[in-house]
């Protein structure tokens, strides 16, 4: 048995870093890749603000090299670990093992947390470098349940109460200030905020990009939607799951958990934006110079 | 269904707005009991103030080439389509210089015509 849970965690966790500094970051760079191979900044200028003139495609052409590149440190740095964790012979005892499992997965997702942050940066820059007098808009109202079905939502929601009363109901019921269900509750509720907020900025909120095409506006919106929503229902299922584990003293299996949950995340999260908005069927035409 | 406005057009932003929703009527892109956006909605999504496309909505409403349900929302008037082909402003300044083309002819003079267009306006 013993044995087995060994087998199981390093499984796991050569499966976590191939699958969040590997495969997935390959999968974006090839991404990356295409766009600035097939829509260069000297036919689609609109696409990088700040980049013109002699030179600006192989720029933008090198540019995707350097999330390879960290992910490529990241991977080797992993494995460098888990071949360290292995000589050693560690062993999973249940004391905050998952800790390192976290913070490992942290460093694995900086890159990704970055390309976002740049991604904004550049609509900010699109934004201000748009001079187009024409605005377009679509005369569709939009709401929410047209990015998800009310039934996932549903789970999502009945979930959460779940979460809440399991929260209550393993604490004693204790809801006095500083204990840890009252700590417990506060953070998903914030965390839930958060993606409230998030939700309503991008469906009802001004544009991000000044250019993307409508039709497809509306499937990234479908997809950051779908996301947190799944991501609610993962996260739920996760602190459950977790709060069991302790409970009947399996904290051993915790990392394993943690592992798991990060990687569903991440599938949940990255999966589908790439399988849900296909870069071919992209409109790229509105980041001509003469649309 | 997309509406396209110029902010370098002379004509002012609520007007082009109007006129667009109009012609999407007209060419059937939406039909009667359709719902439209909200005010807040198409506001951020053409980057206008909401008072813009609020007094466009309201102009709409009064023209009944679309109606509001309250919460529900804002929806393409049922007879929307024969109300389209209204200018309604065209049709006030057409009756107005008859009728002030009539006083002139019976003398009255345009400060008097000024004068009791704003009593009766005032006691409305």
């Amino acid at each position: 048995m013993p044995d087995l849970i060994l087998i199981i965690f390093y499984g796991v966790l050569i499966s976590q870093i191939f699958l969040i500094s590997y495969y997935y970051p390959n999968k974006i760079y090839q991404r990356m890749r295409y766009v600035t191979e097939t829509y260069p900044p000297s036919i689609y200028p609109k696409l990088y603000p700040g980049l013109s003139g002699a030179g600006a495609d192989d720029v933008a052409r090198k540019k995707p090299n350097a999330y390879r590149y960290v992910n490529m440190a990241i991977l080797i740095a992993g494995l460098f670990l888990l071949f360290n964790l292995m000589r050693s012979g560690f062993y999973p005892s249940g004391e905050g093992e998952e800790t390192f499992v976290f913070l490992f997965a942290l460093v694995q997702v900086a890159p990704l947390i970055y390309m976002e942050y740049s991604e904004f940066k550049q609509f900010k820059l699109m934004r201000k470098a748009n001079l187009e007098s024409k605005r377009v808009a679509d005369l569709q109202p939009r709401h929410f349940f047209d990015f998800i079905s009310p039934r996932v939502f549903s789970m999502a929601a009945v979930l959460l109460v779940a979460v809440f009363a399991f929260i209550l109901h393993i604490n004693d019921y204790d809801l006095t200030w500083g204990s840890d269900a009252l700590i417990s509750i506060m953070t998903i509720i914030g965390v839930h905020i958060y993606f409230a907020i998030l939700v309503m900025w991008l469906v009802f909120g001004k544009k991000i990009n000044p250019h993307i095409a409508n039709k497809d506006r509306r499937i990234h919106m479908t997809v950051v939607v779908k996301i947190m929503v799944y991501t609610s229902i993962g996260m739920s299922i996760f602190i459950i799951t977790n709060d069991v584990l302790q409970q009947y003293n399996m904290d051993y299996l915790q990392p394993f958990l943690m592992s798991i949950y990060f990687q569903i995340l991440i599938i949940i999260g990255i999966g589908t934006m790439l399988r849900s908005t296909p870069i071919e069927n992209m409109d790229f035409d509105v980041y001509k110079e003469s649309v | 269904m997309e509406i396209i406005i110029d902010i370098d057009d002379p004509a002012p932003l609520f007007s082009q707005l109007m006129v667009q929703i109009k012609k999407a009527v007209l060419c059937d892109r939406i039909c009667a009991g359709d719902a439209l956006p909200s005010i807040r909605q198409l506001a951020n999504d053409l980057d206008l103030n909401n008072k813009t496309v609020a007094k466009a909505y309201r102009l709409l409403e009064r023209d009944s080439v679309i109606q509001t349900r309250g919460y529900r929302g804002t929806f393409v008037h049922p007879n929307a389509k024969a109300n389209s082909t209204i200018d309604l402003n065209a049709t006030v300044l057409a009756k107005l210089s008859e009728t002030i083309e009539a006083f002139r002819d019976k003398g009255v003079t345009d400060s008097e015509i000024r004068i009791a267009f704003g009593t009766v306006m005032n006691n409305r």
